[in-house]
């Protein structure tokens, strides 16, 4: 397989070429060394995984043990201070339907319905204390997926891309696969660039279409493998006399 | 009293060097501690904000808070959170620790009693310091004098000063063929075309160069190139965004009337007030109205406003929320203010306040986005409103004859209608669902329909009763289906003979009022009955039709009694409406009908109805009648006149008037209380504020009166923002235009003139070009015109190595800067150059996607969309925006978020640019259409590919670029070369 700066190289120095030059910045910041000296902390890991789930299953009947609902199901809910539901009225406290137990090491309580997870539970890490500040779908989305309750800013994938680059020349920095029913809240925007630049925006993959990745491949009879060939490195040769003429293009973006 | 922030300040660092005399004099506090209060503690510990619960604003508050013990430092809690241990303090929070001398000092002001003058406020320093450049008044300055002969224009002269001062050289002018393509795509946003280029550089014209600015600023798509910049600041899409994205279908007239503005040449400030407050201060005028489409233009959360309450607390973010994205539009776009930051707590950095900002937000407190209508021409909008204050005259004239009716009828007539009004709102129904029988609909009200009572055995009746019914159906209620004239017959055997049928009461004659819900009885004394009928003979009007309807038929025994009839009698009729449960033949002897609460009541109501009658029937004299029957026909013949004028156009804008969708109301115009909110929390709302303005001086008071009307507060934030002396807008705009000529603003942040915005590299030129601007007719041409023709923009974009070496970012402007085409403008290209181009300007945008379910929620899906269809083959501004979803090639080549302000574009260049350029079905079918022009256009293949470059990159090729490409063509195809022209450096980048 054709790795990407090969790739790349071959669409020689119009596009192509700049693309790569922005590739090979990409990979300087990648680079351990200089990476410690931008970050304070130097990461860790070395991929993230974000599976958001709109409309899922409550947090209340997974993995989120409340023993005070044990205690006191049935009886008036009071929260201790004002809340208010999407829709109107509170109903009584309610435990979750579900059976609790401890798994692991760690003694993590987790529901029947995630009982297989027990067996790997030690390795997960469970963040409990997340609130949210609103009740509305699209909002909440937004704050989940880019930090602010409105539009208009970047999503977690971009940051993550943005600011530690690729360590894989290969593949695009960030993907994303959407749900086939239909996106979230919000759209694509929950993995937009926003103000970042669009090179740190999510690559979108639909394995359920015909072409799973826009773009990838000419879809046209009289485009094919020989074609292109010719056509990248004819492409290559006008784009080097012209950029050859002007030294200082790469300097300019 | 006022304080003196800058005079403090110096006072602190003079008394730094005196912090080993513990003796404090008794202005120590304001002259040594206030300051560092205000410099480190107070922009969270204020009034407002009450960061912890504690302010240090005030002597009483401070105290109040309990962490200063006076005469007691090592007891007070304040010393404990500043005193650092490790290099680290509790206080200030995330931040560098006071040094050891202002901690002794004030520890040593604790010490001696911790006296703080009880009128003595404090306030963050910044917000009185005006003390930066944009705030300075704006004033002419003088050309520099030099005798270069490079120097064509002042603005040559201000930048070379700039050059000869910094050590650097001017590039030389640039050739014909460069200029006039970086000339048409700046200006036209569209390449020139072989036969312009030919023409232009071959003139021998020494005129040319002016000549060709001149006529392309007069073609039509300069508005369409520069309008879509101020779109990009401005935010605009034509869908909501958020959940849902619902399309905005009435959006792109406020599009339109930006590019007409731009190419109509607007002076600047009507463009500006005509966008806040066009309405007020243009009335009649279809711009004022269509300029409005500027405060809606931004996103709008449809959930948050149509699907929750304005009182509950999500309602209420989402209000402020969308105030806040007015206010930031208003003061991003055209003050170059960042005033959003004040939304929560004070601006950190610019002298604004949160009051400043919530002042603004009451600016807006009215408004809502919504469809608002306009008359296309003023004459009929003159009309309109003619016939409207008719109507108000004559609506008047009626209430007028009316009081006069009701002051004849004196306190009577007032006692009378109270007491029918109470009897009438306590006459509660009680009622089963089993409403009773409920005849067939008969078109015509003297259709004949019967029901009847058949028993099993004979029995003796003393009285019948008739219980009307009860349905809300046309607003009837009471009395539901009772027939007008009807008659009631026994009859002893169940044999068909009409000789059996004795009538019992008959009402055939006359018409029986509406009985309400009293039942209507008739006594009688007859045995051995085995059938009762009802037969109607005039039915009860229902809805434009007539029925029968009955909800009980009861009989009384020989003693009075009722017979249980439910068990021993069977209804049949002339036919039946069954609709279980309500109406069904059984009903109407189940033991169920409507009553009122009270039958008493009944009767009073009735009688009052009949006193209220005979008493009208008296004030109501022929004379007002007549009155009131002319005026009613006058109104009658108004509202025709006025449905007659020519349909009011629409347009997507800020409006207080608009059709209710659920929690979403109109104000009419009312403003709604607008508080500080604390942290910008809308649960913990401080004072109302009044309406106001941004200082641009320490003393300005910028409040406006609470007594204005919505739109006279708009119109006075339009009239200040468009003022001779406003330091910021003159200079934002003027900075606006040379950025998108020469890809960098003078001030580098477009949207930021702020402490954390850049400042002037020319900040001369800035001042002298807005002063030009504004006081010669505010033409963007004419700037235009300026800065095309100077020698600074018609540089070569050409590397130089000592240039490079002393500003190699060319903040001086020692070249031309060389830039990548923008999102539409590569389209744009491609649809021109590929012959496909269809130039028809303005109206509704079309599509890149099909639209799917747009109903609910609209699925905007691009993947199947058809890119031959030549409806798209538009100009890219024309192309209706998604603001959650934007076309994906486009977003690949940086097009705006319309989420968000977009000053200023970011250039990129990454593999799927190079991907989308070479493999998108719109690049392909592009390629095969540029193929067939070029068939069409030349007859040979050498022919096809010289005219293909011309087309491209407006020159002849070169011999070996000649032959390459004839080579490529041959091999491979002609659609197969345009596809890679399409990819030409030099095709998607300007010198």
């Amino acid at each position: 397989m054709t790795s990407r700066r090969e790739f790349l190289s071959q669409l020689g120095s119009g596009f192509g070429s700049l693309a790569l030059a922005a590739m090979l910045q990409e990979e300087s910041r990648a680079d351990p060394m200089r990476r410690a000296q931008i970050l304070h902390h130097p990461p860790k890991a070395k991929r993230v995984v974000q599976l958001f789930m709109a409309g899922a299953a409550s947090h209340l009947d997974l993995w989120d043990y409340k023993p005070f609902l044990e205690k006191h199901h049935g009886e008036e809910s009071d929260f201790g201070e004002h809340v208010e539901a999407f829709q109107n009225g509170l109903g009584p406290w309610m435990k979750s339907p579900f059976a609790f137990a401890r798994y692991g090491e760690s003694g993590k309580m987790l529901s029947e319905v995630v009982a297989p997870l027990g067996e790997c539970v030690d390795d997960i890490a469970f963040i409990h204390n997340m609130v949210g500040k609103t009740g509305v779908h699209s909002q909440a989305t937004y704050l989940q997926a880019t930090g602010f309750q409105r539009p208009g800013f970047p999503g977690m994938g971009a940051w993550v891309s943005y600011a530690l680059g690729s360590i894989n020349e290969n593949l695009p920095t960030f993907v994303v696969l959407p749900d086939h029913r239909g996106f979230a809240s919000n759209g694509p925007k929950n993995w937009g660039s926003a103000f970042l630049p669009a090179s740190a925006q999510g690559t979108t993959i639909f394995p359920q279409r015909e072409n799973p990745i826009e773009d990838l491949m000419p879809q046209a009879e009289f485009a094919n493998r020989t074609s292109d060939a010719a056509g990248l490195a004819m492409l290559n040769r006008l784009n080097s006399r012209y950029q050859s003429q002007r030294p200082s293009l790469l300097h300019t973006n | 009293m006022t304080y003196n922030t800058v005079q403090r300040f110096v006072c602190v660092v003079a008394s730094l060097a005196l912090v080993d005399t513990p003796a404090l004099g008794d202005d120590a506090f304001q002259d040594r501690v206030a300051p560092i209060l205000e410099r480190r503690c107070i922009t969270c510990h204020n009034d407002a904000q009450l960061a912890g619960d504690v302010s240090l604003q005030s002597a009483a508050v401070a105290m109040a808070s309990g962490s200063i013990e006076p005469g007691d430092a090592d007891g007070s809690h304040l010393i404990d959170l500043i005193t650092a241990k490790d290099g680290k303090a509790g206080m200030p929070k995330d931040a560098e620790p006071l040094s050891p001398e202002e901690v002794d000092l004030i520890r040593s002001w604790i010490e001696a009693g911790a006296k703080w003058p009880e009128d003595l406020r404090l306030e963050t320093p910044h917000l009185s310091n005006f003390d930066w450049w944009s705030f300075q008044s704006l004033e002419k300055p003088e050309i520099p004098q030099t005798n270069d002969p490079w120097v064509r224009t002042p603005i040559d002269a201000f930048v070379l000063q700039q050059l000869e001062q910094q050590g650097l050289k001017h590039s030389e002018e640039a050739d014909r063929r460069t200029l006039i393509r970086r000339l048409s795509f700046d200006l036209l946003g569209l390449p020139p075309t072989p036969e312009e280029t030919d023409a232009f550089v071959s003139s021998p014209d020494p005129l040319a160069y002016e000549k060709l600015v001149d006529r392309i600023l007069k073609s039509e798509h300069y508005g369409e190139r520069w309008a879509r910049h101020w779109l990009d600041i401005v935010k605009y899409a034509d869908t909501c965004g958020y959940d849902k994205d619902k399309l905005r279908p009435n959006a792109w007239p406020y599009r339109d009337y930006v590019i007409r503005s731009l190419n109509e040449d607007k002076p600047y400030a009507k463009f500006v007030q005509e966008q806040i407050a066009g309405d007020e201060l243009f009335p009649g005028e279809p711009d004022g109205i269509l300029g409005l489409g500027f405060i809606a233009a931004g996103p709008w959360d449809f959930i948050g406003h149509v699907e929750v309450s304005e009182s509950k607390i999500d309602g209420k973010v989402a209000r402020n929320l969308d105030r806040d994205d007015m206010v930031s539009n208003v003061l991003n776009t055209f003050c170059s203010v960042t005033i959003q930051c004040a939304r929560c707590h004070d601006h950190k950095f610019d002298p604004f306040s949160q009051q400043h900002y919530y002042g603004l937000q009451a600016i807006f407190a009215a408004v809502d986005r919504a469809d608002r209508p306009f008359d296309l021409k003023p004459e009929t909008a003159t009309e309109r409103k003619r016939f409207e204050s008719q109507l108000r005259e004559q609506t008047t004239n009626l209430a007028e004859v009316q009081r006069e009716i009701d002051e004849a009828g004196g306190q009577a007539l007032v006692v009378l209608r109270g007491q029918v009004a109470k009897l009438q709102s306590e006459s509660q129904v009680v009622k089963d669902p089993e409403f009773g029988y409920h005849s067939a609909i008969a078109a015509e009200s003297d259709s004949s329909k019967w029901v009847e009572l058949q028993l099993e055995q004979p029995v003796n009746i003393s009285k019948v009763a008739l219980h009307p019914c009860h349905d809300d159906f046309a607003g009837i209620g009471a009395g539901f289906g009772f027939p007008v004239r009807f008659k009631i017959e026994i009859a002893g055997s169940d044999a068909n003979d009409e000789a059996e049928w004795h009538t019992i009461a008959d009402q055939t004659a006359e018409d029986f009022p509406n009985p309400g819900l009293r039942p209507v009885e008739y006594l009688c004394s007859v045995t051995d009955v085995r059938r009762v009928r009802i037969t109607a003979t005039q039915l009860a009007e229902r809805k434009k039709d007539f029925i029968l309807a009955m909800a009980e038929l009861e009989l009384f025994d020989a003693d009075s009694q009722p017979i249980e009839l439910s068990v021993c009698a069977t209804v049949a009729a002339l036919d039946s409406t069954e609709a279980h449960v309500r109406w069904r033949k059984s009903n109407l002897i189940d033991g169920k009908w409507a009553r009122s609460h009270s039958a008493e009541a009944e009767v009073q109501l009735a009688d009052a109805m009949q006193r209220l009658d005979d008493l009208l029937a008296t004030c109501e004299t022929p004379e007002r009648l007549e009155r009131r029957q002319v005026i009613e026909r006058s109104i009658a013949a108004i509202e025709a006149k006025l449905h007659a004028l020519p349909q009011p156009a629409m347009v997507y804008a800020a409006t207080t008037d608009f059709k209710v969708e659920g929690n979403f109301k109109p104000t009419g115009g009312a403003p709604r209380p607008i508080h500080v909110l604390i942290r910008g929390e809308v649960e913990r709302p401080g004072d109302v504020i009044e309406p106001g303005l941004l200082p641009l001086q320490a003393e300005d008071d910028c409040r406006l009166g609470g007594d204005l009307s919505e739109s006279e507060r708009r119109a006075e934030l339009a009239r200040w923002m468009t003022q001779r002396e406003h330091p910021l807008v003159w200079r934002s705009i003027v900075n606006r235009i040379w950025q998108y000529h020469f890809g960098d603003g003078i001030v580098a942040t477009p949207n930021d003139f702020g402490r954390m915005g850049s400042k002037p590299t020319h900040p001369e030129l800035l001042d002298w070009l807005a002063c030009e601007f504004r006081d010669n007719g505010q033409s963007f041409k004419d700037l235009h015109r300026l800065i095309v023709t100077s020698s600074v923009y018609r540089q070569l974009s050409h590397h130089g190595a000592a240039n490079t070496a002393i500003d190699g970012n060319n903040r001086y402007l020692w070249r031309m800067n060389r830039r990548r085409l923008e999102a539409e403008e590569i389209r744009d290209s491609i649809l021109q150059v590929s012959g496909a181009l269809d130039k028809t300007m303005g109206g509704p945008g079309y599509y890149l996607f099909e639209l799917e379910r747009p109903q609910h929620s609209p699925h905007y899906e691009y993947h199947k969309f058809d890119p031959t269809n030549p409806a798209s083959h538009r100009r890219s501004i024309y192309q209706f925006l998604v603001r959650s979803q934007p076309n994906p090639w486009m977003t690949t080549l940086d097009c705006a978020d319309s989420s968000q302000s977009t000053p200023r574009r970011s250039e990129t260049l990454t593999s799927l640019q190079a991907l989308s350029l070479l493999n998108n079905r719109f690049n392909l079918v592009m390629a095969e259409r540029f193929a067939q022009r070029l068939e069409q256009e030349a007859d040979t293949l050498e022919g096809q590919v010289d005219l293909a470059v011309r087309l491209v990159v407006q020159r002849a090729s070169t011999q070996e670029e000649s032959d390459e490409l004839l080579g490529f063509a041959r091999e491979h195809g002609l659609p197969n070369l345009c596809r890679f022209l399409f990819n030409l450096s030099e095709f998607v980048f300007v010198d």
